[in-house]
């Protein structure tokens, strides 16, 4: 429970306590963040899979999978824009951020998947618009959380555009994956979204 | 009994007449077949355009699209007449570069027939009627059984008009096999010879917009003369095979995860340990002595 209270104030961007600050207690938190977004992923494909008890068992490991997949396919990429830029800030300080943000992120998925479930029993129309809405949701707040956690732990004076540069190009990375990996698991929703096809069907 | 008996001799002359008389109606046919030709014509349509005019139809451009349906693929086809010859247009021969896989058929439309060769569609009698200003419409049907490479079935007219074949059938996809000649381009596959500007040319006469994600084959009469090979690729069968190795590296990174936790742990509780007894000592190094 201490480790769960520790992320989530980490993801809120308070700042690191004094016996947290260690190496390898950071990139325990970092773990942890990750394997705790898992379970809140799965909470929320069960949910947006529950007219069907196929696709909610399916779920259970799709959605976990396509965030986590995005997330290692992002963090490389993030990482070298972190050591070309410069980037005023510890490795273990971007990781975290980025935990922090996937943390928050699922967190709402968890938070809402109740919400989407219930409505995606009792409504046609507002079910499906629940999910992709509150999945858009988790994406802007995983954002925010990330960026808030970056820049909070800069150092004073430090500039905020170089701290920023591995942010956006881990975002973008992340979010390009996501796409693809969301075409490849689908179907996540009962209904076909613009999503299921990737970007082929995007770009149409 | 004597009466059956007689009987059954009796069914087998008739038997055998019939059969003489049907052999020589064929051979009476076939020596008074006017012209080869015309008799391995098989007319669906109502207006004969091959047998009055018998000159080909010139053509500007075509566009082929196909649809899944039971049992195969429907090529709706659309043809389109250069702009010189539509106004005196009366109708003619529209000569395929290759005749058209086995089995396909034509489905019949009004001012439509088709060239039969060899039991295989050659080319399309076109009437006047069939045309609609510019446009003549055609639609075939060619029976697919698997999944596996298979003749391309798009009616692509002879000679040196770009034509558009559409590769999107419902989530699956034709790709070309063996297709040398032919360049994968990003949204497009022709040979080298069909510059930009022809394809552009092309798509306005068909008016067709262009899309980065439907990948069509442009190509010319002449580069289809031997029959081209496509072979169907399912996304949603693609999407499966990438599932499976998808599942198998998350299960290896979810693996690492608790691997990384595990050997984390002590590490962190020594790091937490040792952090939290140095802010006690400086707390207590802090406090006045006494």
């Amino acid at each position: 429970m201490t480790t769960f209270v520790t992320i989530l104030d980490i993801a809120c961007g308070r700042p690191i306590p004094a016996e947290d600050s260690g190496r390898a207690r950071r990139l325990q938190l970092v773990v942890f963040a990750l394997l705790a977004s898992l379970a809140f992923a799965g909470a929320w494909g069960l949910a947006a899979g529950s007219q069907a008890a196929g696709l909610a068992i399916a779920n259970l490991y799709k959605v976990p999978m396509v965030i986590l997949l995005s997330c290692v396919f992002a963090a490389p990429a993030g990482l070298l824009a972190w050591r070309l830029s410069g980037a005023p800030v510890r490795g273990t300080d971007l990781a975290l951020g980025f935990s922090g943000g996937v943390f928050g992120g699922t967190l709402v998925l968890a938070v809402l998947a109740p919400l989407v479930a219930l409505y995606y029993q009792s409504s046609a129309w507002a079910g499906p618009l629940l999910g992709i809405g509150s999945a858009a949701l988790a994406l802007v707040v995983g954002t925010v959380m990330f960026v808030r956690g970056t820049i909070r732990r800069l150092p004073p004076g430090a500039p905020k555009l170089a701290a920023l540069l591995p942010v956006v190009v881990t975002l973008g990375m992340q979010l390009l994956t996501l796409l693809q990996l969301a075409a490849i698991a689908a179907p996540i929703f009962p209904e076909r979204t613009p999503f299921s096809g990737g970007i082929d069907h995007l770009a149409r | 009994m004597t009466t059956a008996l007689l009987r059954i001799p009796a069914v087998r002359l008739a038997t055998h007449l019939r059969r003489l008389g049907a052999a020589a109606l064929v051979v009476a046919s076939v020596l008074t077949a006017p012209d080869p030709a015309r008799a391995s014509r098989e007319q669906t349509g109502d207006d004969d355009g091959c047998a009055r005019d018998g000159a080909d139809l010139p053509l500007a451009g075509a566009h082929f699209a196909p649809r899944r349906v039971e049992g195969g693929v429907a090529w709706d086809a659309r043809f389109v007449v250069a702009s010189d010859a539509a106004s005196s247009f009366r109708g003619g021969a529209l000569r395929f570069a290759a005749p058209l896989p086995a089995g396909e058929e034509l489905v019949a439309a009004p001012g439509l027939g088709a060239i039969v060769e060899d039991g295989r569609i050659a080319g399309l009698c076109v009437g006047a009627g069939a045309r609609s200003g510019r446009t003549v419409l055609a639609s075939f049907f060619q029976p697919l059984s698997g999944d596996g490479a298979s003749a391309l079935g798009a009616p692509i007219a002879a000679g040196r008009a770009v034509q558009i074949v559409d590769t999107s059938v419902g989530d699956a996809r034709l790709e070309l096999v063996g297709a040398p000649l032919f360049e994968k381009h990003v949204g497009f596959v022709a040979p080298r010879a069909v510059s930009p500007g022809a394809r552009e040319e092309a798509r306005r006469l068909a008016g067709v917009r262009e899309d980065v994600s439907a990948s069509p084959i442009y190509l010319r009469g002449e580069d289809a003369r031997g029959g081209l090979t496509v072979r169907v690729v399912d996304a949603r069968a693609r999407a499966e095979t990438s599932a499976i190795a998808v599942g198998v590296a998350f299960a290896g990174v979810v693996g690492g995860l608790v691997l990384a936790a595990r050997r984390l742990r002590r590490a962190a509780s020594v790091e937490r340990a040792d952090a939290l007894l140095a802010s006690e000592i400086d707390a207590a190094a802090k406090e006045p002595a006494g």
